[in-house]
């Protein structure tokens, strides 16, 4: 997945414009990071990049740029 | 620290039958007329396309009872043989008494027996378990573990996002104590975060999805890990893994963080949702042709949610005696008024 493919599949789960999808954003800013947008970037990292975050990692996620460098293939502890 | 755990060499479930309403809602179809693209999104990933959902005057009693009532012809049980009757539910008919009461009295089991409800949701069934046998295993006998539970009584309205998630249904267990039937357990509780799910009597529930899905990853999952190395259970010993059916995702995790492969794994909640405590015996049961090409299984059930609360029963089951899921409109009368 490339980097625009990243924030355009960001952009859609978090329901914003894509220009407004930059990694110092705060997810719990937005109004749209609820319990079905964290399932839906596990299902990216799950389907497109083959893992399964532990909960310590979902936990960690707080910002935007902390959601882009987890979409990256193997386990990121 | 003291654990709760332990092991009966005594516990037999004789046999096991899952009811559910015949009244069906289908997520696509009910999430399009709300006409919200979150909803869809949600059925996708939790993977719940279907639910049963109570008929006019169905409650959850209804199903555990009708389960019990099959159960019992098929095995060949008389009423007069039940020594205890416990019936899991967290939508019980009345206030009090207890609604195993109404159930012994719709079974017609004599006055020599013990008969109460348990107030347990999603580990209902493994807690059910381990109460049963443990008195089973003191007193001898045959017992009857009724689980269900009845959210929606009829009512379309959606309340939340979090309703697309539940289906009404029952199950009955034929338990009986016999010598040599292993039965290994354990059980968790952590009431800090009772809010995690919770109900108030007002009727009004809260659900913190995310409490929940960290819930099932790391907690739950590491038990059942440490389950199998504390019992020395290896992989090949466990034919099926039956869990609470929360939802896809959370199951898909639970699957990934266990390193157990997805089709190990029994599932109902694509057509039942999430049904509570009766859960596990109704993805049993809708599974009882995969499961029927052998005469026993090694099954580790695990229940887990409201409280919270998490706990493992593992233990062979014979399959002879597992029914398919039974759809009902029946209720019964004895409820009607009151």
């Amino acid at each position: 997945m490339t980097e625009q493919e990243k924030i355009s599949t960001l952009a859609d789960i978090l329901e914003l414009d894509e220009s407004e999808v930059i990694p110092e954003l705060v997810l719990e800013e937005c109004e749209a990071w609820d319990s079905v947008a964290v399932l839906s970037v596990i299902a990216v990292m799950n389907d497109a990049f083959n893992r399964f975050p532990h909960a310590n990692e979902i936990r960690s996620y707080r910002t935007v740029g902390d959601l882009l460098n987890a979409m990256a293939g193997g386990a990121a502890e | 620290m003291a654990v709760y755990e332990g092991k009966l060499n005594n516990i037999r479930i004789r046999g096991l039958a899952s009811a559910v309403p015949k009244r069906v809602i289908d997520n696509i179809e009910f999430s399009a007329a709300m006409g919200k693209k979150k909803n869809k999104r949600q059925i996708m990933l939790t993977g719940i396309e279907r639910r049963h959902i109570c008929g006019e005057g169905q409650a959850a009693s209804d199903f555990a009872t009708i389960a019990a009532e099959k159960l019992l012809v098929k095995i060949g049980w008389m009423p007069e043989e039940i020594k205890l009757l416990i019936f899991v539910t967290q939508q019980p008919d009345l206030a009090r008494p207890s609604t195993a009461m109404l159930i012994q009295n719709r079974l017609g089991i004599p006055n020599p027996c013990s008969c109460f409800d348990v107030n347990m949701g999603c580990s209902g069934f493994t807690v059910g378990l381990q109460i049963i046998g443990s008195m089973l295993s003191v007193i001898g006998g045959k017992g009857l573990l009724l689980v269900g539970d009845g959210r929606f009584a009829g009512d379309d309205s959606m309340i939340s996002r979090d309703d697309l998630l539940f289906g009404d249904g029952g199950a009955a267990a034929a338990v009986e104590a016999v010598q040599g039937y292993p039965m290994l357990f354990n059980q968790y509780t952590d009431g800090r975060r009772f809010e995690t799910i919770m109900c108030r009597r007002s009727g009004i529930g809260q659900m913190d999805g995310n409490g929940v899905l960290l819930f099932a990853l790391n907690e739950v999952s590491e038990n059942v890990r440490n389950f199998r190395t504390r019992f020395n259970v290896a992989e090949e010993d466990i034919d099926f893994y039956v869990y609470h059916q929360a939802q896809q995702m959370i199951l898909k995790g639970i699957a990934s963080e266990t390193s157990v492969q997805w089709d190990k794994l029994l599932n109902s909640y694509q057509e039942y949702g999430n049904t509570s405590s009766a859960s596990v015996p109704i993805s049993i049961c809708a599974n009882v042709e995969t499961l029927q090409q052998k005469k026993v299984q090694r099954l580790l059930m695990c229940g887990f949610g409201i409280g919270l609360s998490w706990g493992i029963v593992y233990m062979p089951i014979e399959t002879e005696f597992i029914l398919p899921i039974i759809e009902t409109d029946y209720c019964y009368p004895d409820k009607a008024g009151l």
